[in-house]
């Protein structure tokens, strides 16, 4: 950052917009006092001027075109955004390159054959006529060997790249949003706008921020997967579908980054706690998660088996706080994506494989319930970001 | 050198008692618990649904797997690691959980070690402590490697204590046993996590002392950190461009087909009285796997030097021979004829690794090397 904030860029936007706020104009409008420090006077007096609506519209568009100028001017980031969107099609044009995705996997012999071991899982020696990877179009998308999340990290797929790539940029890009000085808030608060008002329109910047980076996202790698492999409606769906997802569990870090940058005061602080939450949220819940899982599973296989065909799910606490884990951030969007795989290589079964779906749900339903998990929290941060933005005084 | 003893020691105990430290330990116990503790219950999972096949006394390791044409690193990562995991009797014991965790560990010290160190000398020039210090009758290269030591001394110590405390917790809970080779094994290859680290602790520190704003440098270590994720992720990506074709898998005849299906109803033959095209096929699967093994040690040979440009690589590159105690090379796990398997080698396994720990270890001595220059030409 170069240190361009935003009420500095709001006075130079303001200074340069507005003729009565020139040099020795603006000078005399503030009574002899320092230029820097009459914004707030400088707008109030064109309130008492009339034209409210329109002044009021003008001021909060130059609030937003300033944050976004604040972003636009913050070369770190613009770096990362940079490598945030040239790195799906990259990595999608070298997969088409390399042409590594077969069909038919082949199969590794350890031992010379044995002949009861071969015999007894003889069905892997012709394994060619099950579907078990997805479709070239997409492959860039998905590593789909591993559902468990959080314990491993591969990078094969844009699916564990974007895992954290995403939510620490998104973290980044959100504690960046907010003024980090206290004079800095001293001058954003003596604007004629309730704390509500200015916080709202910090997080809708935002909100348009993460909606351009990703629309741009979406455009290049839905550009990348058709110049090298062909336009097909379905594989445009699902490259779409995957990036709402990516969307929404981006815009749950933006509003983490955010929600912190409002809660403490130093920048800093606010980094290293969004990065402590990212650990926390994309590794370590998922981690526990799947201990307690599979350990809950090994206890009551029985009941598992009958949930999945359909009867009833297990109701007790543990199983409760499971499900309520799998909707967290981190598993969630793993599991999202993983179904989308799914979805892709057997069309023929929409319903969800997982037996922590409710039984019958479809895979688009559980996705649909992820979404709504997404936003809700990422509602629920920018709320204690309000909260907490409305509490700062300046002294 | 009592000077530089004591300075070492003050630098030490600061960092050792912050708040940033406490968070740190608390972070990696938290990650390293969570995901042994899910390793093991998977781990544990599988070997009882193995232990409970029918006619498998010893339980078996799966003869097949799918691979990742063009990839021989990838390709030995994950077949060792499904031997290990993939085994009624838990090979590997704690080996394996860390082995698992290795991935994760490469990124997280990665970003712990440059968030560790990013404000090592700008607060202090923020603070202007670094006039006080700087006025001391010390030499600046005697402070500067004082402090470069004490800080990363306590992290190093953090970072031990950390480790062993989710192994040993996870060990007690599941009631894992440890060889005395694994033990060695693991006790290794904590030291060069530690070196690992470090690494990134002293480009924290670079960066905190280029910078002087502990803001700017902030940012700079995050750059670095999304650059080096990005280089390793499109390394990765980049290592199956060559396009060597994998040999192709021998059809199953549908005459082995109905042999084998046959097999399952009426009981399986002895191997001596095989029909005959039976017999062909195996000799057909051997020629192949052979093939492949040869396929995949020339790739990993290639491959291997791919990982020196990423240091996440360099890791998980250290740690494919290191932590496995079942091949002496970890290629043998691709098809390696009885009278050709040797016993696991704690040597063989760090010859294995030594160039990546060469070249981490001439990696860090760089850096300090830049450190202390740096220090030394501090302006205040």
């Amino acid at each position: 950052m170069r240190g361009e904030t935003l009420t500095q860029l709001l006075r130079e936007e303001t200074t340069k917009s507005s003729p009565r706020r020139k040099g020795s104009d603006l000078k005399r409008t503030t009574n002899g006092t320092d230029p820097q420090t009459s914004l707030s006077e400088a707008i109030t007096h064109e309130k008492l001027e009339g034209e409210k609506g329109t002044h009021r519209t003008l001021r909060y568009a130059s609030v937003c075109w300033n944050l976004l100028r604040i972003l636009g001017r913050g070369r770190v980031l613009v770096l990362l955004a940079l490598v945030f969107v040239l790195l799906g099609p990259a990595i999608v044009v070298v997969r088409h390159l390399t042409g590594s995705i077969t069909q038919d996997p082949p199969l590794y012999l350890r031992y010379a054959p044995d002949v009861t071991v071969l015999a007894e899982h003889s069905q892997f020696l012709d394994w060619k006529q099950f579907p078990m990877l997805v479709p070239p179009e997409v492959s860039a998308f998905f590593h789909v060997g591993e559902l468990i999340t959080g314990s491993s990290l591969s990078l094969n797929g844009l699916n564990e790249i974007y895992r954290v790539l995403v939510a620490l940029l998104m973290m980044l890009i959100g504690a960046n949003v907010l003024p980090q000085t206290r004079e800095l808030y001293g001058t954003l608060f003596t604007l004629p706008a309730r704390k509500g008002t200015l916080f709202l329109l910090h997080a809708g910047t935002l909100a348009v921020v993460c909606i351009l980076l990703f629309g741009v996202a979406f455009v290049l790698n839905a550009a990348a997967v058709i110049l090298t492999k062909g336009y097909d409606p379905d594989i445009f769906g699902l490259v779409f579908n995957i990036h709402v997802l990516l969307l929404l569990y981006g815009g749950f870090f933006a509003s983490l980054g955010l929600a912190f940058a409002a809660l403490f005061r130093r920048r800093g602080v606010a980094l290293l706690a969004g990065v402590v939450a990212i650990i926390l949220v994309i590794s370590i819940l998922p981690n526990f998660r799947n201990a307690m899982y599979f350990s809950y599973i090994t206890e009551h296989a029985h009941e598992m088996r009958l949930a999945k065909r359909g009867g009833y799910l297990p109701d007790d606490p543990v199983y409760r706080t499971i499900r309520a884990l799998t909707l967290t951030p981190g598993t969630s969007y793993t599991r999202s994506m993983a179904l989308m795989g799914y979805d892709v290589r057997f069309p023929e079964s929409p319903f969800c494989p997982d037996p922590e779906c409710s039984p019958g749900e479809t895979r688009w339903q559980y996705l649909n319930r992820v979404r709504i998990a997404l936003v809700a929290m990422s509602l629920g941060l920018m709320a204690l970001g309000a909260a907490a933005f409305s509490r700062k005084e300046v002294s | 050198m009592r000077t530089m003893i004591k300075l070492t020691g003050h630098f030490f105990r600061k960092r050792l008692l912050s708040g940033r430290n406490a968070a740190f330990l608390f972070v990696i116990i938290g990650v390293l618990l969570a995901g042994a503790l899910v390793q093991q219950a998977n781990q544990q999972r599988l070997s009882n649904y193995l232990g409970s096949l029918d006619g498998q006394e010893e339980g078996f390791v799966f003869p097949f797997s799918s691979l990742h044409p063009g990839s021989g690193r990838l390709n030995a990562w994950e077949a060792v690691n499904g031997t290990l995991q993939l085994s009624e009797t838990m090979l590997g014991g704690a080996l394996f959980l860390l082995r698992a965790m290795t991935p994760l560990l490469a990124f997280f010290l990665l970003l712990a070690g440059l968030l560790y160190a990013y404000d090592m000398v700008s607060s202090d020039l923020e603070t202007r402590l670094m006039d006080s210090l700087l006025g001391l009758p010390v030499d600046r290269r005697a402070l500067g490697l004082s402090k470069a030591f004490g800080e990363t001394l306590a992290l190093a110590l953090t970072l031990a204590v950390g480790c062993m405390a989710a192994l040993v917790t996870v060990s007690v809970i599941s009631g894992l046993q440890w060889t005395l080779q694994q033990m060695i094994r693991t006790i290794i290859f904590l030291l060069i996590l530690g070196a690992y680290c470090f690494l990134f602790v002293l480009l924290g520190m670079w960066i905190s002392a280029i910078a002087r704003s502990s803001q700017k440098a902030l940012w700079i270590c995050s750059a670095v950190f999304v650059a080096v994720f990005s280089v390793h992720a499109v390394v990765e990506n980049a290592a199956s461009l060559d396009r060597a074709h994998l040999p192709d898998f021998p059809d199953l005849p549908r005459e082995v087909s109905q042999h084998f299906e046959d097999a399952k109803i009426r009981g399986y033959p002895d191997s001596d009285w095989l029909p005959p095209e039976v017999e062909a096929y195996f000799a057909e699967l051997d020629a192949y796997s052979t093939e492949l093994a040869d396929f995949m040690r020339s790739r990993y040979r290639n491959e291997r030097w791919w990982s020196f440009l990423s240091p996440p690589g360099l890791l998980i590159e250290v740690s494919g021979p290191l932590l496995q105690d079942q091949y002496y090379h970890v290629l043998d796990v691709f098809y390696s004829p009885e009278h050709e398997r040797r016993p696991a080698s704690l040597g063989a396994s760090l010859r294995q690794a030594g160039p990546e720990i060469v070249w981490l270890g001439l990696l860090c001595l760089a850096l300090m090397a830049l450190n202390i220059r740096t220090l030394t030409r501090l302006e205040v």
